[in-house]
């Protein structure tokens, strides 16, 4: 469930646009006083709906966009928006696919849909394409178009208030920027979603969520530009604080992209960083057993007595 | 945008058959809630989740548009959910405090979510003393035993409802064989209700939990097993490691017991199954261990206790 305090979003997504509220107040014909905005912004006085259909065409805003897009008497059709979105980026792309007609069968025919239709269809061709440069098209204009088909071009990042979907969105752009080599500029939007997503407007749990997987592309990509020990640090700093606040989902990756780094750099022959690397790992062997990956399970069992000497024994 | 919560809720409670003396039974009066139906009005909150659970929506299906006070509210409910689930009692009773002040004590539905909270936090901690359920009967009114009514003929629950009952049962000062039974009912009415959906994952396996726990105490430990896998099977299947290990240490434990009362079994198969027991304390020590904490630490150590114990066994 998303929940909004909408007089936090509306003032968020005023300012990441550089609107004063006199701005606001002409560009919507005065349908609304300055007093008034200021009093909704503040959470004192509860918006109309008109009040907030025009602030949010204005702002760019798709407050509520799911609900007048999918056919609601088909609310399953919810669960299998979803469900594209996690083939997608389990690069289940086939799947995605097919998940996606039967989607477009059960949205409304309003342009809200019609968007929402367009945007997973490009996600899905973001992915599909191995090579952008022997496919005539360049990578960077292609997912901005994506980027900007979710959200106002000119909001600063840093403030705008996000919904999951946008936050896909700009994920997908990260990506984009890693294959273009464009570490430093990726770097930089990563630093502007951490900022916007520590001011918390949204809540724990889309917050843990975005926190780790934020900071595992961050620590990922410092990897690459051979910032090994940056890497380890950001990871060890991300679980503690997802790990605080009760999530495990990122745990894994996070600890996976430490063990990575810190082998790369041959840093476990260092006492305490190899220990830390058999902690992790011990970690990742349990949390596989305890999510059924029996596989993955196996191979770093297989990883812990090879290249750590670590018995079966010790491990249990 | 709050007349769309009255647009889902006319349609999907048409489609889904219900009247709307069903859906508003216990909560408000038919004419309270055709206004909401209509738009008129909106109802607090807790009134709209309520309802919308009613109709066995998924969480995600709806969006919330919040007061700041309400979206507060929302969130501390959430990260209380999280603390328990990872042991912080302290922190959690620190935010059940903060929302206790934040409620409106004269709302029945508002308590209703607050004892839920407050069975959820205190129940892990200490068993409840009789003074205390009076005092929760008296501010519920009749609404506990309109729930509890319903559960049995299998009437519409919302799943805040049905996580109420059950921590209600759980809790309660009866006698073990008493609780098991009627956490029974409320384990049936789920698979008969909820089975499939999203929106009961984490209390399904929370549930499943205490079942077993009964079951063992009771010394029924074949019972005890087969609920801690039911458990494990949704906690693995939606990557929620977090009721994942007091499934596995109670798995172990009953394990355990039935392969002490066997007698006759061979060598190599009790050296299998002793194995077994081992490995399912592992998975859990080293879950307690990544969420580091003076609770999950104690967790931690009382298991390493039973692992020495069976690896002795394994020894001899």
């Amino acid at each position: 469930m998303e929940n909004y305090a909408i007089s936090v979003i509306l003032q968020r997504a005023r300012e990441s646009l550089h609107y004063s509220r006199n701005d606001v107040c002409r560009l919507c014909q005065e349908q609304f006083s300055e007093k008034t905005l200021y009093r909704v912004e503040l959470g004192i006085t509860k918006a109309s709906n008109d009040t907030i259909e025009k602030l949010s065409s204005l702002y760019k805003r798709p407050f509520g966009k799911l609900h007048t897009t999918i056919d609601m008497n088909r609310y399953s059709m919810l669960r299998i928006y979803g469900e594209i979105i996690d083939s997608v980026f389990c690069m289940n792309l086939t799947e995605a696919e097919y998940k996606l007609n039967l989607f477009e069968k059960y949205v409304e025919k309003s342009a809200e849909g019609a968007d929402v239709i367009e945007l997973l269809k490009l996600i899905i061709r973001h992915y599909k394409i191995q090579d952008y440069t022997n496919e005539g098209r360049n990578i960077i204009s292609d997912t901005e178009e994506l980027l900007h088909m979710s959200f106002h071009p000119k909001a600063d990042i840093s403030i705008y208030p996000l919904t999951d979907m946008e936050l896909n969105v700009c994920f997908i752009y990260i990506d984009a920027l890693k294959k273009d080599g464009q570490y430093e500029a990726a770097i930089e939007l990563i630093n502007k979603l951490l900022k916007n997503i520590n001011q918390k407007y949204h809540n724990e749990s889309i917050f843990c969520d975005y926190y780790g997987l934020l900071n595992a592309e961050l620590a990922t990509i410092y990897k690459k530009t051979e910032r090994h020990e940056e890497a380890m640090e950001i990871v060890r700093q991300a679980i503690q604080e997802i790990v605080r606040m009760g999530d495990l989902t990122n745990v894994y990756q996070l600890l996976y992209i430490f063990v990575q780094a810190a082998e790369e750099r041959e840093y476990f022959h260092s006492g305490n960083i190899k220990r830390e690397c058999v902690e992790s790992l011990k970690k990742m062997y349990s949390i596989c057993l305890a999510c059924n990956m029996q596989h993955r399970a196996m191979n770093i069992k297989k990883r812990l007595a090879n290249e750590y000497g670590v018995s079966n024994e010790l491990l249990q | 945008m709050n007349e769309k919560i009255g647009i889902i809720l006319c349609r999907l409670r048409e489609e889904k058959k219900i009247t709307r003396k069903q859906i508003c039974d216990g909560l408000i009066s038919e004419n309270e809630y055709r206004n909401i139906e209509i738009g008129k009005s909106e109802g607090e909150v807790w009134l709209q989740k309520l309802l919308i659970g009613r109709l066995h929506i998924p969480e995600s299906a709806v969006t919330f548009y919040l007061s700041k006070k309400e979206n507060e509210m929302v969130n501390l409910e959430m990260e209380i959910y999280r603390r328990v689930m990872i042991w912080r009692y302290q922190e959690a009773e620190e935010k059940l405090k903060l929302f206790y002040d934040m409620i409106n004590k004269e709302s029945r539905i508002q308590m209703l979510i607050y004892y839920k909270l407050y069975l959820l936090v205190y129940g892990q901690r200490r068993k409840l003393e009789e003074a205390e359920f009076e005092i929760m009967n008296k501010r519920l009114g009749n609404m506990v035993s309109e729930i509890e009514k319903k559960l049995y003929e299998r009437e519409i629950l919302s799943p805040d409802e049905l996580s109420f009952i059950s921590e209600y049962f759980a809790n309660s000062i009866i006698d073990e064989y008493e609780r098991s039974k009627r956490l029974y009912e409320v384990l049936d009415y789920y698979k008969y209700e909820y089975s499939g959906m999203e929106c009961g994952n984490r209390f399904y396996a929370q549930l499943n939990y205490y079942y077993a726990q009964g079951q063992y105490n009771l010394r029924e430990y074949q019972n005890c097993v087969e609920s801690c896998k039911e458990g494990l099977k949704v906690t693995a299947l939606f990557g929620n490691c977090n009721n994942t290990a007091e499934l596995f240490e109670l798995l172990a434990d009953a394990e355990g017991r039935i392969l002490e009362s066997e007698t006759s079994l061979i060598v190599e198969k009790k050296v299998s199954q002793v194995k077994k027991v081992v490995e399912n304390y592992t998975i859990a020590m080293n879950i307690y261990a990544i969420f580091d904490g003076e609770e999950a630490d104690r967790k931690k150590k009382t298991v390493e206790d039973k692992v020495a114990k069976w690896k002795t066994m394994l020894f001899q």
